[in-house]
């Protein structure tokens, strides 16, 4: 046991060496016109990853127009002054590369990744979307049926599709997450053209903007580049909605029945959390681990190996700018009663809450965070959006490399502690999907 | 203003390197092939055993057996090894298709020895226990039956079932669920006796480690494979509905899942870069014609794309799209519309636009160790010469438009698609495939699932 903990103290010292010697460099600075700029320099593979983050998602929306975040990502493609409208697409295609771009609560994130020879394509037309994005009725009226049928392909006709709607919808009552960034149809119908353009100017704007660039650049010449597409791109003059509101704390568990399209059914539970980038964030996603990370972590040994009780078991903490929440799942097998394994569920819960994890399951659970850290940012567009997010979310851009300082402060009675506070039975949401055939039983 | 131009910025593309792949014949059936790269101290590995399916061998064998494989090996049971695989923060994992039997591995470096050492256990020494079996076999049947639940998955499984039929490749990799109803340890057993235990098989790594301490750790732990694997039984009787919808109703679905396709050559074929390229117009990436027409111009879809499903020995062509229930037809009818239009060829920016996207594009697909180890791994799967990569992109600089649209009419065969529809009848199908020259024919999920398809 002593020969085997000496190993495993080598083994996650060695890890940290590395980490540490693999920092991740960066130039960091801000254009006058308040565009935050991010370059990292990796000349590996001859590619190059051009991002924005603009920090506008879901949670910015006027409640009568929730899903004007996610549309606006759409109309981002329609076209510019000098660009037809589908002429993104066809470029980035042409140049050998790809784009693409997806909307949360908290932001919206475009990236291109191309050939490291087309630098200069990739940043002129992020420019043109900032500077003169076109936005027509053509466009409106196609996207608006583009969306429909992208929440129909990825929520409505998918078994439990409706979960982190539902989920989000009980948990939140006055914060802006009580809506997800699909949002309404009916609100992007009912919306006008004038209305669009208004939140084009005012959220498209440099000033909430941050250009992040990884890959095979020269750092010098990439920020001539930038100065010349974007310097004289104007700032933002209108007033950004920043929602402050605070979710009062639950008061009881809110527990609602979905019969849905399925055969299987599913039982969630999500609890409140603090918001990411705190302390007992840190701890929380470090108990998620601890429960569902990998096939020995405890949901899955107990629930899906030992007992045979669920067929997928697992916790994710839910990481948001405002604070978020816990949730835990599982589906149980055939023949299993969702109360029963709502019971094991609790168990396990009551577990963590009662005894403190074990050394060995401790030292484990540091090398299994460590080991992501090694593995995680392998691509130039991880590393860009990683940037963009660390400066966005905790302006730290340099957070890239010491998070896991962060994971490595948390202690196994915070991992306690936490789930005691936290996880609280008497202040949840708990989700049952039940199969439809089941609703006039 | 700053900006000197509003036209697209113009640049020169720069050659290709494509990763420098070293092989090794190790003897004893074993070759490696290996590309030293030092940016992490990990290193990806991949053992590939090949393993062409005989017919008549219950679908999901392969599968149950890889699960099973690392359920307890050596001295140590499931729990043990996921122990020891999470505490080295190493990722460990077994698979198989209908073509091959891998084992993965992603591991730091300096516990590279001893996971290959865990992966000779697993390979050599596996506890195949009959409780583990009926354990698995359970939690594959509840998986299927999950699984049952989503609409691509059913409208693939058809698809395959027609568009393969009486191969070897009809079957999900899971099994239907007549032969998982019939499976039984020993056909565990013996299949891991004979088709994996001592088989000639192929390692494809990418990491920081020099060929030569790669080569000697793999000679020691995983020696003497001199049994070739069998070879790939053809089926007499190949017959393909391509005459038919196939409609699988799913009430209350939100829109219906279409595929359509048929069979193709595979990659040896000599024409495939044109295949490539005309498929990559049709409805290769974003801009492509069915994506513009589906997407764009009527607001049918959210996505439509196609491609190809390469295996060894059968391939198909295929697109596949989730569409309004209420315009199931309209969109059927312009996907059709749009195969018929390629048949007359692209055009020139059509052409220069695939071709640069398909080689310029290249480098992207070499970016990680994983894309690495799985690109080489692809061709070792595929039976494909190790210089294919180089070969193809040397035949994609001499292609012509002209080439390509001499076999446009030849690409895909107008008549005669597999179809496959899930979702709710919304519409009058038996007038739409009537107008189609199309039979319908319903079919119930259970027997989807199940394997119950008669042609």
């Amino acid at each position: 046991m002593i020969r085997k903990t000496i190993m495993m103290i080598l083994l996650f010292a060695s890890v940290t060496v590395f980490a540490e010697e693999k920092k991740i460099e960066f130039e960091q600075y801000k254009l006058d016109n308040g565009l935050n700029v991010i370059l990292h320099q990796d000349n590996s593979t001859p590619i190059v990853a051009v991002t924005i983050m603009y920090h506008v998602g879901s949670k910015n929306e006027d409640p009568k127009r929730t899903g004007f975040a996610h549309f606006f990502e759409h109309l981002m493609f329609e076209g510019s002054k000098n660009i037809d409208r589908g002429g993104y697409d066809k470029i980035v295609q042409k140049a050998g590369g790809t784009l693409n771009a997806n909307t949360s609560f908290d932001r919206t994130f475009y990236y291109q990744i191309l050939p490291a020879n087309q630098l200069e394509l990739g940043l002129w037309l992020e420019s043109e979307r900032l500077l003169h994005l076109k936005i027509d009725s053509i466009g409106v009226e196609t996207q608006r049926k583009v969306v429909k049928e992208e929440k129909k392909q990825r929520l409505d006709n998918q078994p439990y599709g409706s979960l982190l709607e539902k989920t989000f919808a009980n948990a939140y009552k006055v914060h802006p997450y009580r809506w997800t960034p699909i949002g309404s149809a009916q609100y992007i119908d009912d919306a006008t053209l004038d209305e669009f353009l208004e939140f084009y100017k005012t959220y498209y704007v440099p000033n909430n903007a941050t250009l992040s660039i990884a890959g095979d650049i020269d750092i010098d010449d990439a920020k001539d580049l930038i100065e010349k597409y974007f310097s004289d791109i104007p700032s933002g003059q209108r007033k950004m909605l920043r929602p402050e509101i605070v979710e009062p704390p639950m008061e009881k568990e809110v527990k609602e029945i979905v019969y849905d399209n399925v055969q299987l059914p599913l039982i969630v539970n999500a609890y409140h959390i603090p918001a990411q980038g705190t302390d007992d964030y840190y701890a929380l996603s470090m108990l998620t681990t601890l429960l569902s990370g990998g096939k020995s972590s405890r949901l899955y040994k107990e629930l899906v190996d030992n007992k045979q009780v669920a067929l997928q078991a697992g916790s994710i903490p839910f990481a948001l700018e405002d604070p978020g929440l816990f949730i835990t799942f599982a589906i149980p097998n055939i023949g299993i009663e969702p109360d029963s394994l709502q019971n094991e569920i609790g168990s396990e819960i009551a577990a963590v809450k009662k005894d403190l994890i074990t050394e060995r399951e401790f030292e484990k659970l540091q090398n299994q965070i460590e080991a992501d850290f090694v593995t995680q940012n392998s691509t130039v567009e991880g590393i860009a959006e990683s940037l963009a997010n660390y400066f966005v979310y905790f302006g730290n851009a340099d957070l890239i490399n010491t998070e896991i300082e962060r994971y490595l402060k948390v202690t196994r009675e915070d991992l306690k502690r936490v789930a005691n506070q936290y996880l609280d039975e008497n202040r949840r949401v708990v989700l049952l999907y039940m199969p439809k055939s089941a609703e006039n039983n | 203003m700053n900006r000197i131009s509003d036209k697209i910025p113009a640049s020169v593309f720069h050659s290709t390197n494509l990763p420098v792949m070293n092989r090794l014949d190790l003897g004893e059936g074993l070759t490696l092939i290996h590309h030293e790269v030092n940016s992490l101290p990990i290193v990806n590995l991949n053992f590939i055993i090949p393993l062409p399916l005989i017919s008549g061998e219950k679908s999901g064998t392969a599968y149950i057996t890889s699960n099973l494989l690392n359920e307890g090996a050596g001295k140590l049971n499931a729990f043990e090894i996921d122990d020891l695989l999470e505490s080295m923060g190493t990722t460990l994992s077994v698979h198989a298709s209908a073509d091959n039997f891998y084992l993965s591995i992603l591991t730091l470096t300096e516990n590279l020895e001893k996971s290959i050492s865990l992966a000779r256990d697993i390979l050599m020494t596996p506890h195949l226990n009959e409780s583990d079996f009926l354990r698995e076999r359970e939690r594959i049947r509840n998986r299927v039956v999950r699984m049952s639940d989503d609409a691509s998955y059913l409208a693939e499984t058809l698809f395959q079932k027609i568009v393969f039929n009486n191969s070897v490749y009809e079957s999900p990799v899971t099994g239907f669920l007549n032969d998982l109803n019939k499976l039984a340890i020993e056909d565990v057993r013996n299949f891991y006796q004979n088709r994996i235990k001592n088989i000639a098989a192929s390692v494809v790594s990418v990491g920081n480690i020099k060929l030569t301490e790669l080569a000697k750790l793999i000679q020691h732990f995983l020696p003497d494979r001199r049994i070739s694997a069998p070879s790939f039984q053809k089926t007499d009787q190949f017959k393909i509905d391509n005459t038919t919808i196939y409609f699988i109703k799913r009430k209350d679905s939100k829109q219906s899942e279409i595929i359509l396709g048929q069979p193709t050559g595979g990659r040896k074929e000599k024409r495939l870069a044109e295949k490539i390229i005309l498929n990559s117009v049709l409805g290769g990436p974003f801009s492509s014609r069915l994506n513009q027409n589906l997407r764009e111009k009527h607001g049918y879809t959210y996505g439509i794309s196609s491609g190809f499903n390469f295996n060894k020995h059968l391939s198909a062509w295929q697109l596949s799209t989730g569409v309004d229930s209420e315009n199931t037809y309209n969109a059927l009818k312009q996907i059709l519309f749009e195969i018929e239009r390629l048949e007359k060829g692209v055009s020139d920016n059509e052409f220069q636009s695939a071709l640069d996207h398909t080689l310029k594009s290249i480098p992207l697909q070499f970016e990680t160790q994983t894309q690495i180890t799985n690109k080489y791994s692809n061709l070792i799967s595929n039976g494909l010469a190790h210089d294919y990569f180089e070969n193809f992109i040397k035949i994609l600089h001499e292609l012509s438009i002209e080439q390509v649209n001499e076999y446009a009419s030849e690409f895909i065969t107008k008549k005669g698609f597999v179809i496959v529809v899930v979702g709710e009848r919304i519409e009058p199908v038996e007038k739409i495939a009537a107008e189609m020259s199309y039979n319908l024919k319903d079919v119930k999920i259970e027997d989807v699932i199940s394997g119950n398809i008669t042609f």
